[in-house]
This record gives structure tokens, C-alpha cells and sequence, in this order.
């Protein structure tokens, strides 16, 4: 005889407030395999947890249901107690009372009656519930982390320095990313390239850590402890155990292409290292501009190559890495303003966006540091900034806020008052964010120290009068329309998911939100985690991020993956798909829609009339299965079940509605 | 004047009598019957019973499933048989080699060219729009190609959208007087290439989705199961609603969900390409996962 367990939880009032828990215990009661039951003011507390190890033990329960908040909180709590008293921890379930009925109703006797059906289906399914077990499978303790930019630097250092080998891949000629391109940092105003360079020297001496340049991840496999992370080196073109980094072939290199670490406005040459302290130091041939590449002459880089380094007929490698834990760290791109046709949308010159601004003011952009027009070269004498371009206006952009650009708009303005002292600064504004540490009062000290002048409003147009640029505006604090005259003007343009964003996260599985960052597994209590065990989350690509929430998230995510590598052997799910190979007719429609490649086929041996006859079957791997159930939709024999969701589970839940 | 019978008499022949197949599976005339039968031809001088003509009306597709049934529990050596297919038969065929029930060099496919099967003045309703007169795979074709071929109207197709116009009571009406005649015999099960479960729910004691009952509710769930269990893979040869002997128009049940089935994914007609992906059977990083 199955005897059942149900604790209805008051949550505090959360439940309690709009579910008469009383009334859904008396329900419960009367089902008649409900052996106990009982509500508590909080069952995840320590009192709740031991008042249902006592029902166990005193009522004899085999199985329990705890009607309480939804089980991605507590499932696992109450999994350990109920194991603790001696039960399979899998002969639970959890009845969603908070998420799906207390918290979206407000009529208190509706939301008893959906408690108390809520309550039954738990109970009716539980009845079904099998001991499930899991396994053990070994770790790979290495990491890998994809993006090499402050977040993906974190994180590799900080799990090389735990001693764990870490594999960090970066897309471009050198690690850096877009702190590197950043001239000063607020709230500090310390030098971004003085903070950043000797972190990224770390990472290219570091004997824990293997840095692959540009290079592209192509497949993800595998699971947490067992990842195949497949990855393309693309041909540098250098031989980089040959080359010393002298810099000759870049010197000597005839072809100027825009830089993209310039923001557009600077140049480099076809071989090129990104910037001057570039790790590593040597440089890649861009294959797409080289003139040897595109019409077979030049090659002048390999005739001044002293060390015989030039390669040309590289190709590109095919490298496998097998790691127990991925740090995707693939960082963030720049809205693009062209979408603002009021504002020019890049036909002018002079309206530039933020990064361009740090790359005129860095001492090694393409001014000197200078303040200089893109378009005449002339100092300006008038700065204006235009915060929430892309960001807070869903007409445009995103609704979301960037986090950055109320700050570095701040030290933008302070950094005019360092380069061109006379220059006046004025910033367009909706409101001003400055919500971390130190960062109200130095944005009252751009307003005092530098000088700078907010004005309250959105700029409705910018065009060219003469030299000049002319903007119409209204300051909503005095309900003017005012035209303002500049020479320059810097549009805090706002954070936006990465291009091709999305195609990544699904090579990985993990998810992503409307916006394109990727989605963490709670929002609070596992901001870090991705909802693939094993893959965490650092910096901008999981939503805007500043440099200290950046470095801090990385670090988190590093611990996250050492508290991985600290076991020799991880516990897979234990609920996961098993394959009832009697009715199995190998018609393996299941391997088609695994997501995570987890089916494989094996031949079944039975002796018949004497005979060794065989037969093809489907076999599931379950270290490797997610439990997604995708193989029991698509089984047309019924063969697949789901430990946890059996084809009698969900069916006795229709059946108790 | 060589026919297509003579054609597929000295095929088999050949076939068998070089070791190329173990068995050639076609039609012969059954006299006690007055009606042509599966014929499993295994030695060189039996390939003259075979018979290839009008009366050829069943397909032998799914005698290849239960060929294999039988065999594996016997079979040791790796075996290779030949069928003749109609192109409504091919399509099957299709269907359980891409089922992976047999493999496919445990198949070589005779095709012959059909002009439609049974009584010229009344070709059952897959004839009349036919559009496979030629098999859509074979490894043997045998017959001349026609040179043009128009594509028929489907008086099927406007026969479905005829019942979606009914309003909900008439068409709920309507399917339990049909299926309250159902005796459940399973005929349409065994006829079916699709159908290739090992055990099938029907038949398994451990369900509760479904009893034995022939209620009309009982079979209505029945025939649901069966539409849902086939659907996008339903190659609408029509062998079901040949074989109900209480004369159930089960073509329009699948031919709802066939149709359904290529307006949601833009999918050609199911068993015309072996390398075809079924589209509720298929998974794409890119399908759409927002609501995940």
C-alpha cells in the first residue's frame, strides 16, 4: 500500500494570503492514498524540513508531496530531506502553490479550489514515482573559456592561479577586448591600458594557461566534467615559434586597411597586431586584404622577416578540446546609430560614438590623445553628449538601460577638461544613473570639477550649419526649445548582444532572453550559472555590464567552475530517458530530435529456437542526456519514458483532473 | 509485343537464378480467391506465376514488414529481397527503409509504371489522382516513362476542406457514426507501412490511454492515436481505407493531417526521398526555442 506525505506550505502569507491552506490540508486528507498531512509556515525552513523527516518516520510515508513555491526553489531541499529519513529522493513531488496559483490570483476561494486540484495531480503522480538513481561519471579538469576580453582574462587567471588548466579562445589577433580600446576608467579615472596590460601579460606567461588567438569555437559537445569544445585556429599566416615580434613586416607592410580596434578611425596595415601591446605580440596576416593573398604579388613581409617566420600557405587547424566546464565570456558589440537618421545616422563626421571618443583621447589612439575633428582635424570648442542612444527607446533600440553610459559619459566630460581645458561640455540627459560605489559623486564632480552642463532632454535633430553642428533640443527642466551650436558631438551609444549572439547559444544550448544576452539560471541565486550544468556566464554577454561587475561576475564564475574541478567524479541526472528495448523498433526518430546527442544504437541478442538473432535498438547515454523528454514526443512506440515524467506519471495527473 | 509482365517475369528470373535476391515479392493470380495475391517467389522457375496488370491493387509494402518479423527470428545470414512497387506502393517502401526497419541494401526496388489499378470504369479514389505514376524511388524501372504528365485535382483534398466548412456538432456527428461501426480488427494497422511499432499501444496491456471497448468514444480515441501516431509520415497510399471491411473514410483523417502537415512546414509529400526528414520527427538548432 502507497503511502503518501502532503505538507502544504504557507510561505509566509505568500501562500497563505490568498490559499486557504487549512481547507487544502482537509482536501488532501480525504484522497485515499494521503496517508499525513500537515501545512507549516515555512516547510523549507529547518523546523518545516524536520516535521516532515518525523512524518516520515512516524506514519511510515513512501512518498512525499510538498505544496509549496515552484520546484526550480526548493525541489532539491526537499529532495535531501526526504533522502535524509531513508526515501528514494526522487519519490517526490513538488505542487506549485506560490508562481502558478497564490501569486496570480487574487480571488481566495478560486485559488483554494486550483491549490487543492493542484495538490491531487501532485498526489496522483507521485503515486507513480519510481526510486530513481543516479551515476557517476570523471571530470576533465580543464576549463575552457571562450572570449578574451577583461571577463574572460578574469576568469582564466583566476582559475589557473586554483591550478586547473585553462584553455581561453579569442576571435581577434590579441586578448584585450574592449577594455583595451578604453582610455580611462571611471569612477577612478585609472588608466585602462595600465590596469588591463599586466593582467594580460599574466595571461600569455602563464603555464596554466593555453591561449589560442585568433581562433573560433565551431561545435560544442558533451556535458558538464565531459565537454568536446571543437575549435578553428584560423591561419596567422606567421609562424609564432619563429617570430620575435620586431615589428619590421608591419612597418614595411604597403597595405592601410581601417582598424577595427581604431573604432574606424585609425588604420593598420594587412599584417598587424590589433594594438601596440597586443598579446600576444605577433602578429596575423588578414588574408582578406594582403596583397600577396589577393593577387599573388608583394611579399614584402617575408623579405624583411629576419626569422623567417612569414608562412603563407598555413592553413586553417581544426583543434579538439576536451574540458570539464566552459566560461562563455563572448562579451558585447555597440549599438549602431545609424538608426538614428535624426542624428545624421553616420553621415556626419562629427557625430561620433563614445568608443570613438576613447580611442581620440587614448595617448595611443590615432590623435595622440588629441581632441581632434574626424573631419577637419580643428580642436573643438564645444562638446556636446547625447546619452540613451539605443538604449531607453524602443522607437530606435532596447528599452533596457545600459548601466555604462550615464558614467562614461561623466568621464568623458572630465577627460575633455584633461585634454582641451577650454572646451565647452554640454550632456543631453533622460535622467542620471550612478548607482555604484563612488559613482553619484563623481558624477557630481563632472558637474563641479569639469564643468559640464546637463540638460534634461532628448535631442530631436542634429545637422551641419557651416563648420558647425547644430542641435535642436528641449530642456525639459525649463520647458525651452533651445538650438545649440557644437563642433563635436559623442552619442553614449548603448550595449546590444553580440552579432551572431544567438547562433552561438544554440551550438551550447544554453538560452538567451528577447534581447539576445544569454540567460542566467535565476536571476538571484544562480546569476552566473546557464541552464547547461557546466556552462557559466561572465561579463556584458549576459546583459550590460560595468568593468567592476564584469571582473566580478568572472571571478564567480571561476569559483563555479573550480567547485566543479574540486570532485574526481560528478553525479549525473537521474532523470533522464531509458528505453523499454522490448517495444523498441529502432526506428530511431529519438536520435533526429536529441538536442544533445545523447542516443546511440546497440544490437539486440535473444536466442530464438536456437538461434543468436539480433535486432537494432535505441540506447541512451545518461551522462549525456538532459532529460528534455524531446525522444518520448517523438517515440511512436511509447519506447522512451523520462525518469520523473513516465507516461503513467503525466498520466495519472490527466487522469486526477 | 514484350509486356511489363513479361518484363518483370524475366527480371525475377534473372535475379534469382544469378543470386542477386533471396526472394521476389509480387503479385499472382489467385484463382480460388478470383483476386491477385502477395507471391514470395524464392527459385528461378516459380518467376513465371508472377503477374503484373490491373488486379495488382494491394500493396506489398507492408509485407516487407512482416517479412522481416518473421524472419528475424529465424534469419542468420544477411538476406536481400525484391519487390515490385506501384508508385503509391513506393512511397511505403520509402517509409520503412526510412523508418530504418530494414536496411537498404536488404531492398531492391522494382518499379513498374502504373496507369491505375482495379475496374477501369471505377478506379478507386487514389487512382483517379494519382500523381506517381512513375515510383518515386526504385533501383529497377520497368515500363516507358510517359512523356507528360499533368497534376490531377484531389477531389480528397476538397473533400476535407468540404467537412473543415461543417460547424463543430456536424462534423462530431458525423466521425461517431463512422467510428461507431468500427469493429476494431486492426486491419488498417496490419495494412499499414507506417504502422511499425513493435508492440502496439492497442495491443499492450500496461496502457491506460485507451480500452478495448468498441464504444464509439473508445474507437474515436483509437483512431485519433492512429492519425497522430502517422502523421507526417502517412505516405497516403490508401491501404487503410481499402482494407476496412466497414468501409470508414479514414484517407480523410489523413489527408487533413497530411495537408495540415505541409502548410506548417512547407514539407514535399512523405515517401518520395529516401534521405527525407519527417518534420515532427526533425531537430534544428535553429527551430525556434523562445518559449523554452
Amino acid at each position: 500500500m502507497k503511502r503518501v506525505g502532503v505538507f502544504v506550505c504557507h510561505c509566509g502569507s505568500n501562500i497563505a494570503g490568498t490559499v486557504d491552506c487549512a481547507a487544502v490540508v482537509a482536501a488532501a486528507r480525504r484522497i485515499p492514498a494521503v496517508a499525513y498531512a500537515e501545512d507549516n509556515k515555512y516547510t523549507c525552513s529547518e523546523v518545516g524540513q524536520e516535521q516532515i523527516r518525523k512524518a516520515v518516520q512516524t506514519h511510515n510515508l513512501d512518498r512525499v508531496v510538498v505544496a509549496a513555491c515552484s520546484p526550480r526553489m526548493h525541489e532539491a531541499t526537499f529532495r535531501k530531506t526526504i533522502a535524509s529519513v531513508g526515501l528514494n529522493p526522487y519519490m517526490l513531488e513538488i505542487a506549485n502553490l506560490r508562481e502558478q496559483c497564490s501569486w496570480v490570483h487574487s480571488d481566495r476561494q478560486a485559488a483554494t479550489a486550483k491549490a487543492i486540484d493542484l495538490v491531487r495531480l501532485a498526489v496522483a503522480k507521485v503515486l507513480y514515482n519510481k526510486p530513481l538513481f543516479t551515476s557517476t561519471l570523471p571530470v576533465k579538469k580543464r576549463a575552457v573559456v571562450i572570449g578574451g576580453g577583461i571577463a574572460g582574462i578574469q576568469a582564466a587567471l583566476d582559475i589557473a592561479e586554483a591550478g586547473h588548466p585553462v584553455t581561453l579562445i579569442e576571435r581577434s589577433q590579441s586578448i584585450g577586448g574592449r577594455m583595451a580600446q578604453l582610455d580611462k576608467t571611471f569612477p577612478t579615472l585609472d588608466c585602462s591600458s595600465c590596469i588591463l596590460m599586466p593582467r594580460m601579460v599574466d595571461v600569455g606567461a602563464h603555464p596554466m594557461i593555453d591561449l589560442m588567438t585568433y581562433s573560433e569555437v565551431e561545435e560544442v559537445d558533451g556535458f558538464i566534467g565531459n565537454f568536446r569544445v571543437k575549435v578553428r585556429q584560423r591561419a596567422k599566416s606567421v609562424d609564432h615559434s619563429k617570430c620575435t615580434g620586431c615589428g619590421e613586416c608591419t612597418e614595411k607592410c604597403p597595405t592601410q586597411v581601417p582598424a577595427e580596434f581604431e573604432a574606424g578611425l585609425g588604420e593598420r596595415k594587412a599584417i598587424y597586431t590589433d594594438f601596440p601591446q597586443a598579446v600576444p605580440n605577433k602578429p596575423v596576416i588578414d588574408r582578406d586584404h594582403c596583397r600577396y593573398f589577393l593577387d599573388g604579388k608583394c611579399g614584402i613581409c617575408r623579405k624583411v622577416c629576419q626569422a623567417d617566420a612569414i608562412d603563407y600557405t598555413q592553413t586553417d587547424r581544426q583543434v579538439e578540446i576536451e574540458a570539464g566546464a566552459i566560461v562563455v565570456a563572448t562579451g558585447f558589440d555597440l549599438f549602431d546609430p545609424a538608426k538614428y537618421g535624426e542624428y545624421g545616422g553616420g553621415r556626419y563626421p562629427d557625430v561620433i560614438t563614445g568608443l570613438q571618443f576613447e580611442r581620440l583621447i587614448s595617448a595611443s589612439g590615432p590623435t595622440n590623445g588629441e581632441i581632434r575633428r574626424p573631419s577637419d582635424g580643428r580642436v573643438p570648442e564645444t562638446i556636446a553628449f547625447i546619452k540613451c542612444v539605443g538604449s531607453r527607446d524602443e522607437a530606435h533600440g532596447v528599452p533596457y538601460c545600459s548601466r555604462v553610459c550615464c558614467m562614461y559619459t561623466a568621464k568623458q566630460a572630465m577627460l575633455v577638461k584633461e585634454h582641451a581645458k577650454d572646451s565647452k561640455v554640454y550632456i543631453f540627459y533622460i535622467d542620471v544613473r550612478a548607482a555604484g560605489k563612488g559613482y553619484e559623486e563623481f558624477y557630481q564632480r563632472a558637474q563641479t570639477d569639469a564643468g559640464a552642463t546637463y540638460v534634461r532632454g532628448r535631442v530631436a535633430k542634429i545637422f551641419p550649419r557651416g563648420e558647425k553642428l547644430v542641435l535642436w533640443a528641449e530642456d525639459t527642466l525649463i520647458g525651452k526649445q533651445l538650438e545649440l551650436e557644437v563642433d563635436l558631438v559623442v552619442l553614449a551609444t548603448g550595449i546590444v548582444a553580440r552579432e551572431g549572439a544567438v547562433e552561438f547559444a544554440q551550438k551550447m544550448g544554453i538560452s538567451y532572453d528577447g534581447h539576445r544576452f544569454y540567460s542566467e539560471a535565476h536571476p538571484k541565486l544562480r546569476p552566473v550559472d546557464t541552464n547547461v550544468d557546466g556552462i557559466f556566464l561572465a561579463g556584458a554577454c549576459q546583459g550590460p555590464k560595468d568593468i567592476p561587475d564584469t571582473v566580478a561576475q568572472a571571478s564567480a564564475a571561476a569559483v563555479k567552475v573550480c567547485s566543479i574541478f574540486s570532485k574526481e567524479e560528478l553525479e549525473t541526472n537521474a532523470m533522464v530517458a531509458t528505453v523499454d528495448e522490448n517495444i523498441c523498433a529502432g526506428c530511431f526518430h529519438c536520435r533526429a530530435v536529441c538536442p544533445s546527442g545523447a542516443i546511440d544504437s546497440k544490437i539486440l541478442h535473444a536466442w530464438v529456437a536456437g538461434q543468436d538473432v539480433t535486432r537494432r535498438v535505441a540506447t541512451v547515454n545518461s551522462g549525456v542526456c538532459q532529460g528534455c523528454g524531446s525522444c518520448a514526443a517523438a517515440c511512436p512506440s511509447g519506447a522512451m519514458n523520462v525518469g520523473g515524467f513516465s507516461n503513467e506519471q503525466i498520466l495519472g495527473e490527466v487522469e486526477a483532473l | 509485343m514484350t509486356t511489363i509482365q513479361d518484363e518483370l517475369r524475366e527480371t525475377a528470373r534473372t535475379l534469382l537464378a544469378e543470386g542477386q535476391v533471396d526472394c521476389v515479392l509480387g503479385w499472382a493470380w489467385e484463382e480460388e480467391l478470383q483476386r491477385a495475391v502477395p507471391c514470395f517467389v524464392r527459385a528461378a522457375e516459380d518467376a513465371k506465376r508472377l503477374i503484373w496488370d490491373e488486379r495488382c491493387v494491394v500493396s506489398l509494402a507492408p509485407f516487407l514488414l512482416h517479412m522481416k518479423r518473421q524472419l528475424s527470428s529465424v534469419r542468420t545470414e544477411p538476406s536481400r529481397t525484391a519487390i515490385v512497387v506501384k508508385g503509391c506502393d513506393a512511397r511505403g517502401v520509402v517509409r520503412i527503409l526510412r523508418d530504418q526497419q530494414l536496411e537498404r541494401d536488404e531492398v531492391l526496388i522494382i518499379g513498374v509504371v502504373c496507369q491505375g489499378v482495379g475496374d477501369p470504369d471505377n478506379r478507386p479514389a487514389k487512382c483517379r489522382e494519382c500523381q506517381y505514376h512513375v515510383p518515386p524511388v526504385y533501383d529497377l524501372l520497368l515500363g516507358e516513362e510517359p512523356k507528360e504528365t499533368q497534376t490531377p485535382s484531389s477531389p480528397l483534398l476538397e473533400r476535407v476542406r468540404e467537412i473543415e466548412g461543417w460547424d463543430v456538432a456536424d462534423r462530431a456527428s458525423y466521425w461517431r457514426e463512422h467510428f461507431s461501426r468500427c469493429l476494431r480488427c486492426y486491419a488498417c494497422r496490419q495494412v499499414c507501412p507506417a504502422c511499425n511499432c513493435v508492440e502496439c499501444i492497442f495491443d499492450s496491456e500496461r496502457t491506460r490511454w485507451t480500452y478495448k471497448r468498441t464504444t464509439a468514444e473508445e474507437n474515436m480515441i483509437f483512431h485519433a492515436i492512429r492519425a497522430f501516431h502517422v502523421a507526417g509520415r502517412c505516405v497516403e497510399c490508401g491501404e487503410c481505407e481499402r482494407a476496412c471491411p466497414m468501409g470508414i473514410p479514414l484517407m480523410e483523417i489523413n489527408k487533413k493531417v497530411a495537408s495540415d502537415i505541409k502548410e506548417l512546414f512547407s514539407v514535399p509529400d512523405a515517401g518520395v526521398d529516401l534521405r527525407e526528414e519527417p518534420p515532427l520527427v526533425r531537430y534544428e538548432t535553429g527551430d525556434l526555442d523562445h518559449f523554452v
